[in-house]
């Protein structure tokens, strides 16, 4: 049977330079990452969040602790994953190089070398993955913010990544630019087995991964599936500096009326099921 | 006082960012202003802060042409403070608490009044003055740099502050330290504009909802009043809160929940309440075809 483990940190440390003293960024961090899982990350301002994503794409070094991808150990001299790691930041302004849709995408295959069947092959599957097939040929700067957010995907993903890191893909979009980042990194999972981190600190969004790292002063303080983590079964979420979604306060405020709100319920759907459950039992069960 | 009449705007290059928009801010009025990226909330606030002028229109601050600027003394018209989404653009002087100290000094107040006013407004923020005052305001993180940037205006007591997404990148404990800010500041009599994608965010505390759609203003009324049509703020691109789509949800299932809590805690106990009195299921599948609730 083939390894399922893609990802593996052990007691990771990282310190920027000229701040040898005070605590690391990276604090003797740990974590698995399985082929093909969305974990998605929260924690305060300051927990590590960033410095976990940059690390981990090769973008600055670690010190301490032992990286491994796909059985290969990456030190932090001779780290080369960028092919291997796709990673996607906050801002969607300034992630675009290209003119156009297509020749943004297929800038990165280009740098390879590959030859242009490849490229298109590569820019083709990509564009279908994030949606934005149809407007190849725009200009890039006709796009708006959630459009230009999948662009920064389907660049990343032209490289054919076993990893996408999106650091805060949605903090500067609005709800429907949120709904169509969202939309493409679900179709990019089910579709393309991708593994995927996701940095938020929309704890909503963290709902629809399958497993939610709780990151505080550079160490991992929680972990599992992110319904029950938010509802607070290892410990407060208010004590990790963190609010529950809104979708899981009202779960709360549900059960606390005595509703049998189980406790994976993370959708309104759910929410909606128990409670017409509970009426047509004549009440509220009880 | 602010008065907006027959406002429109178009952008050097010919994109029409607001379209025929009258608005009047009463005193002390505490507005959310929402609607998609483009709809031309950024541009209204800095028409109504008079930091742009409309190519349509016309626009009084408390009966003058113009707002009073933050740094004029008392008794000289309506001083608007505005605060841009990138807030670092807000900060120039050396340390922190320069910067906070560079409004009220324009305003020519003595010394010991200068020094109150910024430890006042830094501990408002939530910014300790010995700890983060010493610091370049360029070493402070993104969310400290805007708290920084406010604790500046509010050093100024302006009688408007205009906040332009001001909870962009703050984590869950600086959103909800901001939301009490700007509460209390309500409370305090100070008139708020707050640009907002999150209806959840303002909807403790605001009285009035602005919603633009593609530079027209087609929701403006009390908020508590606005939060009972969901369905139509979704179609102007707000998502409606979960209380608000659970409710809507349910009653399209035909259990008569109210409309317009936004508290989780207040909708749970109105639908114990509904639930306990033994208000009775239809007989057989509950409600309307599936899908019918989705918006």
């Amino acid at each position: 049977m083939r390894d399922p483990v893609l990802l593996q940190a052990v007691d990771v440390t990282c310190r920027y330079p000229g701040r040898a003293q005070g605590r690391p960024a990276l604090d003797r961090l740990s974590l698995t990452l399985a082929r093909g899982e969305w974990v998605a990350v929260a924690g305060p301002n300051g927990s590590g969040k960033s410095t976990l994503a940059r690390v981990l794409a090769g973008l600055i070094p670690y010190q301490e602790g032992e990286l491994w991808l796909n059985g290969q150990r990456l030190t932090p001299q001779a780290y080369d994953v960028r092919t291997r790691v796709g990673l996607v930041f906050q801002d969607p302004a300034s992630q675009v190089v290209g003119a156009t849709v297509e020749e943004d995408v297929a800038f990165g295959p280009e740098n390879l070398g590959l030859p242009p069947s490849e490229i298109r092959r590569r820019v083709e599957e990509a564009l279908a993955l994030v949606g934005l097939a149809a407007m190849r040929h725009r200009p890039t700067r006709s796009l708006s913010g959630g459009q230009r957010q999948r662009l920064a995907m389907a660049g990343a993903l032209a490289m054919e990544p076993d990893l996408l890191i999106l650091d805060e893909p949605t903090a500067m979009l609005d709800p429907r630019g949120q709904e169509e980042v969202l939309a493409a990194v679900r179709r990019l999972n089910r579709r393309k087995k991708t593994a995927v981190l996701w940095i938020t600190h929309r704890l909503e969004e963290t709902l629809l991964a399958h497993r939610l790292l709780i990151l505080q002063r550079g160490q991992v303080v929680a972990a599992g599936p992110p319904a029950p983590l938010l509802a607070g079964r290892q410990g407060p979420v208010e004590s990790w500096g963190l609010r529950p979604p809104e979708v899981i306060r009202l779960a709360g405020a549900l059960r606390r009326q005595g509703l049998p709100v189980p406790e994976e319920a993370a959708t309104l759907q759910a929410l909606t099921e128990t409670v017409l459950q509970a009426w047509r039992a004549g009440g509220m069960g009880r | 006082m602010i008065e907006a009449r027959g406002i429109s705007h178009t952008f050097p290059g010919g994109v029409v960012a607001l379209r025929g928009v009258d608005l009047t801010l009463r005193p002390g009025e505490a507005v959310a202003l929402m609607g998609e990226t483009g709809a031309g909330k950024s541009t209204l606030a800095q028409i109504l802060a008079g930091l742009l002028r409309p190519s349509v229109g016309q626009v009084r601050w408390a009966g003058r042409p113009g707002p009073a600027g933050p740094w004029a003394p008392a008794g000289e018209g309506l001083r608007v403070a505005y605060l841009f989404q990138e807030a670092e653009h807000q900060l120039f002087e050396p340390t922190v608490w320069e910067d906070v100290a560079f409004g009220p000094r324009q305003l020519g107040l003595p010394g010991e009044v200068v020094q109150a006013r910024v430890e006042e407004a830094l501990a408002l923020v939530g910014l300790d003055p010995e700890a983060i005052g010493g610091r370049s305001p360029f070493t402070l993180s993104g969310g400290e740099q805007r708290r920084a940037a406010l604790a500046g205006l509010l050093a100024t007591d302006p009688h408007v502050l205009i906040l332009d997404e001001p909870t962009t990148g703050l984590d869950p404990a600086g959103v909800e330290g901001l939301i009490r800010l700007l509460h209390r500041l309500h409370r305090e009599g100070m008139g708020l504009v707050v640009i907002t994608h999150s209806l959840e965010e303002v909807a403790g505390w605001a009285e009035r909802l602005l919603i633009l759609h593609q530079g027209r203003l087609v929701v403006d009324e009390p908020l508590a009043q606005a939060v009972q049509r969901p369905e139509e703020l979704a179609r102007w691109g707000v998502e409606p809160p979960a209380t608000l789509r659970l409710a809507s949800r349910l009653r399209a299932r035909g259990l008569p929940v109210p409309l317009g809590v936004t508290d989780p805690d207040a909708l749970a106990r109105a639908i114990a309440h509904l639930l306990d009195r033994g208000q009775a299921a239809p007989p057989g599948r509950v409600g309307g075809p599936p899908g019918s609730d989705q918006y």
